[in-house]
């Protein structure tokens, strides 16, 4: 194979990766978004009633400078979002929280204490990765993920 | 962040270090020194969050004037001072957001503590110290603002009417006063508790 | 027994009388047992408080109560290592070399977009994608953000500024 020929095939094979890239760019876009939100209480009481959270979702959350040391679920909800769909969610009397899909994987977390709108988070949120809001409801925090 | 690691320096060395602007040198002095000061935050607050942040506010003081501490005192000392502004200042601010208390009208008019009948038996005797720590910490809460400013003042800062008096900004009669009832209080408390358990 | 004599009572107990004005107090406690048994609870009291201060220690950990106290002292203090007396080797390893470090990133992620024309990014992902954007809604509100990569885990803390001393341009900063 002449070195024309060679380079003439790494191009094409490039021109191919390009595509391929592009491609999965475009579904990653206009992806629907498989979501969990979890309301979580966090205690330093070992005892404390209800469902762990999963050992994935403790040993990240173990390793946030929170001040807790045990995790457990007090809500949770799934739901799916197209790009641009938002969706209210009650976590429970006190919390409310909007998430909508902005495309790309990036979402926008609006957390509500007590019906009041309390900031609005928007992050990139890859499978595996994990948005945890708080501060504005005692010992609870939201955490929102992608499910797999 | 630096890379340098204070662990074993000591305090008077840090404190140059961190005049020169090395963040890291004042890093170490803020993990080494930070529970006393959210203690005395704490202790005059009684809220967590309050004292978390009056503390860190008062670490943030320290910084800016660092130039300003001579090492007379201890550096502990001499930021203790910084965070009992701040806590002054706050319980300040929020006295003139609620109405009078019934315990500031107490004071003015003699208070139901001078006529309390004395507590004979030392409520505190025979109590093991982390036990009478968790007494004395739940007594405290249960004191006014004012009450348990100049207790604190006093019993753990160890300052003398005069000094009280000037830091807090009142006479040293006021002074003498709350600490009176203070610990008047804190006793017919701690008696309460010793009968309750 | 007078308030008067309560209060200076008391003053003896702390030692804030003149001699003078001690012996005759300390006389006085002892021939009336109702100033003894007052000053014998005042005494307990000041005693059980000396002994016993609470141990409290910060709820937080070490990282999250820094970063507080780091991020207050940038924002006031923009460059607080270029702050007056600052060492240079500091300014150089806080500021300038994640600058250039950032900068190298930023030249070379460029090249490469413009290499292979991947798509724009939307507008918000121009910037680091893995910061969030935060925002509070709440008047006298801060956030706090704190990011751990290696996890892909992102914290925002929402908390109320202190309403007594509001710093002005509260913006929340990630700490990564």
């Amino acid at each position: 194979m002449s070195t024309k020929n060679f380079s003439a095939a790494r191009l094409v094979g490039v021109a191919f990766l390009f595509l391929w890239l592009a491609g999965l760019n475009a579904q990653a876009a206009d992806k629907t978004l498989k979501l969990e939100a979890q309301l979580v209480l966090g205690s330093n009481d070992a005892t404390t009633n209800g469902k762990p959270v999963s050992p994935q979702i403790e040993k990240k959350l173990k390793r946030l400078p929170l001040k807790w040391q045990h995790y457990s679920v007090v809500n949770e909800q799934q739901f799916t979002l197209a790009k641009d769909e938002s969706k209210e969610v009650n976590l429970s009397d006190e919390c409310q929280i909007t998430v909508t899909s902005l495309g790309n994987e990036r979402v926008k977390l609006t957390l509500q204490g007590n019906g009041q709108s309390v900031g609005n988070i928007t992050q990139e949120l890859k499978k595996g990765h994990v948005l945890v809001a708080g501060g504005s409801a005692g010992n609870t925090i939201v955490v929102l993920r992608q499910m797999d | 962040m630096s890379g340098q690691n204070y662990s074993t320096t000591d305090d008077e060395m840090l404190v140059q270090a961190a005049r020169r602007g090395e963040l890291a040198a004042f890093e170490e002095l803020v993990f080494r020194h930070r529970d006393p000061i959210y203690a005395r935050a704490f202790s005059m607050t009684r809220k967590e969050q309050d004292a978390v942040d009056l503390s860190q506010e008062a670490w943030v003081k320290g910084w800016q004037r660092l130039e300003q501490f001579q090492g007379d005192a201890s550096f502990t000392t001499w930021m203790t001072r910084i965070v009992i502004n701040l806590c002054l200042d706050h319980l300040r601010k929020q006295k003139r957001q609620r109405a009078e208390s019934i315990e500031e009208m107490d004071e003015e008019s003699g208070g139901v503590e001078r006529q309390m009948p004395v507590v004979t038996v030392n409520p505190t005797a025979g109590l093991e110290r982390a036990e009478l720590r968790v007494k004395i910490d739940e007594a405290l809460g249960r004191l006014s603002a004012e009450h348990r400013t100049v207790l604190v003042l006093h019993e753990f800062e160890e300052m003398d009417y005069k000094a009280i008096a000037k830091t807090v900004g009142c006479s040293m009669g006021t002074v003498m006063s709350r600490l009176f009832y203070a610990r008047r209080k804190m006793a017919a408390l701690l008696a309460d508790m010793r009968k309750i358990t | 027994m007078t308030q008067e004599q309560q209060l200076k009572l008391q003053a003896f107990l702390d030692g804030e009388l003149a001699e003078s004005e001690a012996r005759e107090i300390l006389a006085w406690t002892q021939r009336d047992g109702a100033a003894a048994a007052l000053l014998s609870e005042l005494k307990n009291t000041r005693q059980a408080m000396v002994q016993a201060e609470p141990h409290l220690g910060v709820p937080e950990t070490r990282e999250f109560f820094w970063s507080k106290i780091e991020r207050e002292i940038r924002r006031q203090e923009p460059a607080a290592a270029a702050a007056p007396g600052a060492s240079r080797p500091a300014m150089l390893r806080d500021w300038l070399l994640p600058a250039v470090a950032a900068g190298a990133l930023v030249l070379v992620a460029a090249g490469l977009l413009v290499h292979f024309n991947v798509p724009k990014p939307a507008p918000e992902t121009a910037a680091d994608a893995d910061t969030p954007t935060v925002e509070t809604t709440l008047a006298n509100s801060d956030a706090t953000t704190y990011r751990d990569a290696s996890e892909g885990t992102t914290l925002v803390w929402f908390s109320p500024a202190a309403d007594d001393n509001p710093a002005p341009n509260k913006k929340p900063t990630a700490i990564n």
